[in-house]
């Protein structure tokens, strides 16, 4: 047996294996050169890249539906720039909410509903007031319903009975720029559909920082639109309207990832909508809204997303605060589960849940027009809250080529809001869309 | 999206890069970076060359002198000495010249003497590194990255690639396995583990997806002296081959901590198994008995 | 008073650091799944009808064009 010496001399301290040998090894690793690697940041990308998808909206009947068409194709020049082609297709038509009516209950037990089918369609002005056609009977004797001690209630929401028909065409085209760690992009666009016209122009940069782990993002953009309403030739309203944003990405870990954003929009112009009426129970008339002609929004959103390796899928959780000088609050939560399910295949299930407090200047029908500022009873501007829940299903068929379809239902209900309120329920309506997408890259 | 092979010889072991691209003009770019690159580091690290660098630091260490290293050597003395540190001074980039006395090929074990003399020679710690100057207060030392550097030229190559775009393939240098990426419909490598007795058998595959597999094993040279077997690792501190463990297969994010980390092991021995399982890294063990043990289990050849 | 709320929110998220993340950690950061956008064409379509039907909007981007959504 061969003598071994220096046995019995083991060093005192015999060091257990723990984490921290493995920390200090791959620390020690790290600082090699060579062995962290440059592109992690955005990068250019190699291929072209062709995605669109179809989409159909269903409010259903009498309501409001629409089909749309896009196609992106997004194509390296260069080492270092990539350009992005984007265009949209919608066909609208049908039938939207106009304006809202109580149902009175006056001494004596008459009951004073709408007429039957809503509204006649609102005509040239006539009658003293210069009020248009008034969904109820003139009153008796000429006093106004408001001082002949009826009392509303109900709410009823009165739909347009002529159906509308659009068709909206939007074009845009975004440059960008790599450069290291910095990306910079430009866009440019139009939305062209028979009474609205939009041009803007999007200015956008991108910063990784700390190794890569974070991302700066700061975006920039400027829209000038203008309204051409079809139910008054001549008159055409501008709109201006500044977005700012600024926002940080986070990888946390290898497993997840983490961004803020907050946004400013500042609209000011023509911001009524001209298809959307009060109705003024004082007068027994419905007018034109009038919305205030400046409008600053903001948006604080928080998103995550982790990756769950024992199921290989992901989590995405969003969480968005609105709040805007209109008055409108709102809270946006909306989570999905990604699914990754072998062959290719990948299943996605989402949940998104929506509260808005209405606007400041909303009722649901006015007593008597306000001296000043705004008034609307636009049902999207009123207390309430929505709940959707959708489902995809996407197929890779080859490593370029990934097909996807997918279905969304929604539920839009006074009663789902946070906020308590006394906004009637009459606008309370769902809606269905089903997608199909694809996405080549070559 | 097609498999390319690129086989070449480097760090004295059959290597091969095995890339997927679109086109074979996608894959030779970056296969012919990634082989320049490995093979200018075997260039600056080689034992053999008398003009590498790692040349010039035995030079000084012979006389005992000193010498100015660049940011590269550095880290790699940096490496060195993490890896002295936490194998309780097992690994041990000086112990080199004990290859001296235990000759593999005369097939006789060491002189007591002979071998005294040489570990005198032998320890990290009679050495002196303080970034950027190594000092060797005693002559006839001599430095040896041979466990270093192939691993850390695995990951290189391996970054390198990633960076070019390629992130479906992996890079295998003489069994030091750096993965570049899954297979693009998303299955994993299957890598197979060399059976520590059998050479032509394996003793298992490993579906590896991301990261890398060092193996270290005492079976590839060894001596059979009075019908015992003495494998090649030797422990610095008594110049004798350990005896424990016939093979260890580590799997980590990085070639170079697999590497260290399986050759940390082998050297630990008899205590390599617990080493290991305190570690938090996936591995696999085999001792002398035939004994397999590690929280990785290779599924059976095919 | 909300601006302050969320440049602490921001600087928070800055601080809340990763550990030292390697290259080669990533790999699971780079999955399609794991953008915050892996259908973006899908998105575009869903912000769109929230942007008609909702009373507030944005947050996730800058820019696009206005419309008369009805």
């Amino acid at each position: 047996m061969a003598t071994r010496s220096g046995v019995a001399a083991v060093a005192a301290t015999r060091k257990k294996s723990s984490p921290k040998t493995l920390a200090a090894l791959t620390s020690a690793a790290l600082a090699l050169p060579g062995m962290t690697s440059h592109s992690h940041a955005a990068t250019p990308p190699t291929k072209v890249e062709l995605e669109g998808g179809l989409f159909y909206y269903d409010e259903g009947p009498d309501r409001v539906r629409v089909a749309t068409v896009q196609q992106q194709a997004l194509t390296p020049v260069g080492d270092n720039f990539d350009v992005k082609l984007n265009a949209v297709y919608d066909a609208i038509s049908g039938a939207s909410p106009i304006y809202n009516v109580p149902t009175l209950e006056c001494p004596g037990g008459t009951v004073i509903q709408p007429t039957t089918g809503g509204a006649e369609t609102v005509s040239g002005a006539s009658g003293a007031s210069g009020s248009s056609t008034s969904p109820l009977p003139r009153p008796r004797g000429g006093i106004p319903y408001t001082q002949s001690g009826c009392k509303p209630i109900g709410v009823q929401q009165v739909i347009s009975p002529t159906p509308f028909d659009d068709r909206r065409v939007a074009v845009d085209l975004k440059a960008n720029h790599y450069r290291g760690d910095t990306t910079f992009g430009v866009g440019l666009g139009i939305s062209d559909e028979e009474d609205y016209r939009s041009n803007f122009l999007t200015l956008d940069l991108r910063q990784d920082l700390n190794e890569k782990r974070t991302t700066l993002a700061l975006g920039f953009s400027l829209a000038d639109d203008k309204v051409m309403p079809v139910n008054d030739p001549g008159f055409i309203g501008d709109k201006q309207t500044l977005q700012y944003l600024v926002g940080l990405t986070q990888i946390l870990d290898k497993y997840s990832i983490t961004q803020v954003n907050l946004t400013y929009s500042n609209a000011a112009g023509y911001l009524t909508d001209p298809y959307k009426d009060v109705f003024v129970l004082d007068s027994n008339s419905v007018v034109p809204e009038r919305r205030p002609d400046e409008r600053g929004q903001w948006n604080l959103l928080g998103r995550y997303i982790r990756f769950v390796p024992a199921l290989d899928a992901a989590v995405h959780l969003d969480y968005r605060y609105s709040w805007d000088d209109w008055g409108v609050t709102a809270n946006t939560l909306e989570t999905s589960w990604i699914q990754t399910l072998g062959a290719g295949w990948q299943a996605t299930f989402g949940v998104r849940y929506y509260s808005q407090g209405a606007a400041d200047f909303y009722q649901d029908y006015f007593d008597t027009l306000p001296s000043s500022g705004g008034y609307t009873s636009d049902y999207r501007l009123a207390t309430f809250g929505a709940l959707g829940y959708r489902l995809r299903l996407s197929k890779a068929l080859s490593e370029s080529v990934r097909i996807d379809a997918g279905i969304e239902y929604y539920d839009r209900r006074v009663g789902l809001a946070l906020d308590s309120t006394d906004n009637s329920d009459t606008a309370d309506y769902d809606y269905l869309t089903f997608n199909l997408g694809w996405k080549v890259s070559f | 999206m097609r498999l390319f092979r690129f086989p070449f010889g480097a760090m004295g072991s059959p290597c091969e890069l095995q890339l997927y691209a679109e086109t074979p003009q996608q894959a030779r770019g970056p296969a012919d970076r990634a082989i320049a690159d490995i093979a200018l580091l075997e260039a600056r690290y080689s034992r053999y060359r008398q003009d590498s660098l790692l040349s010039a630091i035995n030079a000084a260490a012979a006389q005992g002198g000193s010498i100015k290293v660049d940011a590269e050597t550095a880290g790699l003395l940096d490496y060195a000495q993490t890896c002295y540190d936490r194998s309780d001074g097992l690994f041990d980039i000086t112990s080199g010249v004990l290859r001296r006395v235990w000759s593999f090929a005369s097939g006789r074990l060491p002189d007591p003497a002979e071998l005294a003399a040489v570990l005198r020679r032998v320890g990290w710690t009679k050495l002196r590194w303080h970034n950027p100057r190594l000092e060797f207060p005693i002559a006839g030392m001599e430095l040896d990255f041979g466990g270093i550097v192939k691993e850390y030229a695995a990951d290189r190559a391996g970054t390198l690639l990633l960076d070019l775009g390629i992130t479906h393939g992996l890079v295998n240098l003489g069994g030091d396995i750096r993965v570049l990426g899954p297979h693009p419909d998303g299955r994993a490598w299957t890598i197979g583990i060399r059976h520590p007795r059998r050479p032509d058998a394996l003793l298992g595959n490993l579906l590896v997806r991301q990261g890398a597999l060092a193996t270290s094993g005492d079976y590839e040279r060894c001596l059979e002296i009075d019908g015992r077997r003495y494998g090649h690792i030797l422990d610095p501190r008594t110049g004798w081959p350990v005896e424990g463990l016939a093979a260890v297969s580590v799997l980590a994010p990085s070639c170079l901590v697999a590497g260290s980390a399986s050759t940390i092991a082998m050297l630990k021995a008899q205590e390599g198994p617990a080493w290991l399982a305190g570690l938090g890294l996936e591995h696999l063990w085999v001792d002398g008995t035939g004994r397999i043990g590690g929280n990785l289990r290779p599924s059976a050849a095919a | 008073m909300i601006a302050r709320a969320a440049l602490g929110l921001v600087l928070l998220s800055l601080g809340a650091c990763a550990a030292n993340l390697a290259p080669w950690e990533r790999g699971n950061l780079a999955r399609p799944d794991m953008a915050f956008e892996p259908y973006p064409v899908e998105a575009a379509f869903r912000e769109h009808i929230w942007f008609s039907r909702e009373g507030a909007s944005g947050g996730y981007a800058v820019g696009g064009g206005g419309c008369g959504c009805n």
